[in-house]
């Protein structure tokens, strides 16, 4: 029994073919005998045997469809190619092609057609504050509306005479003007009579605005502001440089100078342009509820370019007043606060009153209330024009504020009616307005040599020398300044004017 | 030149695919890919079809590829099974990252009623499935090595170099298959099938 079990044992090592011949030839003659063995072998016979006819029958027929499959699809891929002719790629390119012509066509039209069409709009400016200082001391607030000028077309000269226009280019005009930190299509003109001129839409194209006393043109590229004014010889000089501009920002003002100088103005201050040109900031402090001012130094206009009366003062930006409050708080929301010039600003009724005396006015300039000192003084010089006193005193004024211009004005009058040391005084200091100021020094050495010539005595001679020196330097002409330098340190050796001499002396090329 | 070809044993196609041709891998292909499919198809059960064709097309471009390591010491038949296997193994990993990312039922490919000569079509109808359901519901070590000693013929010595196991455990995995096959599965249907035959 524990035999025929062994043998029967030997079911798998007969099938994997393992038992050795003997052995194989004694289970053969088991399996006659053994029904279970027989049974087992027969049926994993079967098993084995449909199993392989099975797999290879599914692989097959798997690898038959898998065939058929991609036949279907190479079939499928034929009949897409059997596509219209309008899928032809040939036909394809013809209709983007035709799409693009299309497309440029319209695209040339609508830009030739809004050449026509389009338009520069000035809008209504807004309400602004008007503040007139009277020599009297008194100060009046008004406000007014300028008139507003109807839109222009392209190509065509847009001209208004109201102060503070803003120009509004629409979607379809040929310029755009952006702001310079929104970015907004904006332009705010802000500087007297303006004649707007609307070209195409190119880079190099001007915008050209005219100042209200044809001085200057200022024009426009982008953003930029240049200056075009007229020389003493006649030809015209040009800068890119900003000139005078006044843009205003959310909340901000900025002003740019002649200079180049900028100031940022914000939304609470106040900025006011006093009619010599000063300009000057105020605001209301948090802190204890003062007003305080801060000079914008050096001014960044001029009187003769604004073109204001000497009674007015202009100011713009929010005030301290409940009524102006209001109306700045709207002029907030649209970015309307800027100075605004008025060209047309009322006369007050100071003509009638007296003129305060000398003494007086000395004292303002003392104090350095040199406004109402220049009003004042300008108002006596109606009277008494050969007052050489009287011309020194708003020599020095406007000096002192900053209108360098009509400061030289005044010293030419000084140094035809005054004395002879005042005049020399005179003309010492209009070098130096000329040296350092306009950056004139032709003129500069001029009336330092007619400083030096005077047979008054000098008192300033050691830096007349210095500074005819330096405004010969400037010319060029550097024997004539290493003469002026040499005697400088020979006379003078132990003044300060000597050692600036020396260091220029050494600087100076041969 | 076709015929030349067609002439040549596996090995001497496998030298010409080391030479990077590519007309003797599309022979070995023609030649192989029926055995290659049948062995995949019963090793991982209700593998849809298309996934089969992927997995052989991933088989003889690895041989392509494997093909100047072939030193011609094993039949080339034991060398594609051990790729086929490999490639079959990596398809089940990336089938189960796959249910577990997408949970996703693999679609299953039921085998469709083959033809057989010895048992009539009802008969041979019922055994095929009997033993398809009985194959899948053995492991996949047991699996791998019943099939590839019914279907691709190979000894216990061949499958143990093909998997990288020992011939003993083939042997054990082998006994252990069958047994399972024939007394505790197989066994009622091969008995009513024997019954029916013997009147």
């Amino acid at each position: 029994m524990r035999r025929e079990q062994h043998i029967c044992n030997q079911f798998n090592g007969y099938l994997d073919g393992e038992l050795s011949a003997d052995a194989a030839v004694h289970f053969e003659q088991h399996l006659k005998t053994c029904a279970a063995c027989g049974d087992g072998i027969r049926m994993w016979q079967k098993t084995a045997c449909e199993m392989k006819a099975d797999a290879m029958q599914w692989a097959q027929r798997t690898a038959a469809q898998v065939c058929m499959e991609r036949q279907q699809l190479m079939a499928s891929f034929e009949q897409h190619r059997a596509l219209p002719f309008w899928y032809h790629p040939a036909w394809r390119v013809a209709l983007v092609a035709m799409a693009a012509s299309g497309v440029l066509f319209m695209a040339g039209h609508w830009f030739f057609s809004s050449m026509d069409k389009s338009a520069a709009n000035v809008s209504r400016a807004k309400t602004v504050n008007v503040t007139h200082y009277r020599q009297d001391g008194s100060i009046r607030t008004s406000t007014q509306r300028p008139d507003a000028v109807l839109s222009a077309g392209t190509n065509e000269s847009l001209q208004t005479d109201v102060d503070d226009d803003r120009v509004a280019v629409g979607p379809g005009a040929e310029i755009k003007l952006n702001d310079r930190v929104k970015r907004t299509p904006r332009v705010v003109l802000s500087h007297g009579w303006v004649a707007c001129r609307v070209s195409k839409r190119k880079a190099d194209d001007v915008f050209v605005t005219r100042t209200s006393d044809d001085r200057f043109s200022i024009e426009v590229k982008g953003t930029r502001f240049g200056v075009q004014y007229p020389k003493r010889d006649g030809s015209v000089a040009k800068s890119d440089a900003p000139h005078l501009l006044v843009a205003v920002t959310e909340g901000l003002v900025l002003v740019t100078g002649n200079s180049g100088g900028q100031w940022m103005v914000s939304a609470q201050n106040q900025l006011v342009v006093l009619p010599d040109g000063t300009a000057m900031v105020t605001s209301l402090s948090r802190m204890n509820r003062k007003i305080v001012t801060q000079l914008l130094s050096p001014s960044p206009f001029a009187t003769a370019d604004l073109g204001i009366k000497p009674q007015d003062a202009i100011s713009a930006g929010s005030s301290t007043d409940g009524e102006t409050a209001k109306k700045s708080a709207s002029d907030k929301t649209i970015g309307a606060l800027r100075p605004w010039l008025q060209r047309n600003a009322r006369r007050s009724d100071t003509a009638e009153t007296p003129s305060p005396k000398v003494d007086e006015i000395k004292r303002w300039i003392v104090s350095g209330q040199h406004v109402d000192a220049i009003a004042a003084l300008e108002q006596r010089l109606k009277s008494e024009p050969q007052n050489g006193e009287l011309w020194r005193l708003l020599a020095e004024s406007r000096r002192k504020t900053g209108s360098y211009r009509e400061a030289v004005d005044a010293y030419q009058h000084v140094i035809r009616l005054a004395s002879a040391p005042v005049a020399n005084a005179a003309r010492y200091k209009t070098g130096l307005i000329y040296q350092n100021r306009l950056g004139r020094p032709l003129d500069a050495a001029r009336h330092f040599s007619d400083y030096l010539a005077s047979p008054e005595p000098q008192l300033l001679r050691a830096e007349a020398l210095l500074h005819l020196g330096r405004a010969r330097i400037s010319l060029g002409d550097t024997s004539a300044a290493r003469a002026h330098l040499t005697e400088v340190i020979r006379e003078h050796a132990a003044t300060a004017a000597a050692m600036e001499a020396r260091k220029l002396l050494q600087n100076l090329p041969e | 030149m076709k015929l030349e070809t067609q002439e040549k044993s596996d090995e001497a196609l496998m030298a010409d695919v080391a030479n990077g041709d590519s007309v003797a891998l599309g022979q070995l292909y023609v030649r192989h890919n029926n055995a290659v499919r049948a062995m995949i198809g019963y090793v991982i059960p209700g593998m849809a079809r298309h996934d089969v064709d992927d997995v052989i097309q991933d088989v003889f471009l690895s041989l392509g590829k494997a093909a100047k390591n072939y030193r011609h010491q094993s039949r080339f038949n034991a060398f594609l099974f051990r790729i086929a296997t490999n490639r079959a193994r990596d398809w089940q990993r990336r089938a189960g990252v796959r249910w577990l990312f997408f949970c996703g039922a693999p679609e299953v490919e039921t085998a469709a009623p083959a033809q057989h000569t010895q048992t009539t079509p009802s008969q041979h109808t019922e055994l095929s499935q009997t033993v398809r359901q009985v194959m899948n519901s053995l492991s996949w070590s047991h699996r791998e090595v019943l099939v590839l000693n019914v279907v691709a013929g190979f000894t216990c010595e061949e499958i143990a170099a093909i998997l990288n196991i020992r011939p003993k455990t083939v042997r054990t995995r082998m006994h252990r298959a069958r047994n399972a096959v024939l007394q505790h599965r197989l066994a009622p249907v091969w008995q009513a099938a024997i019954s029916e035959k013997s009147p």
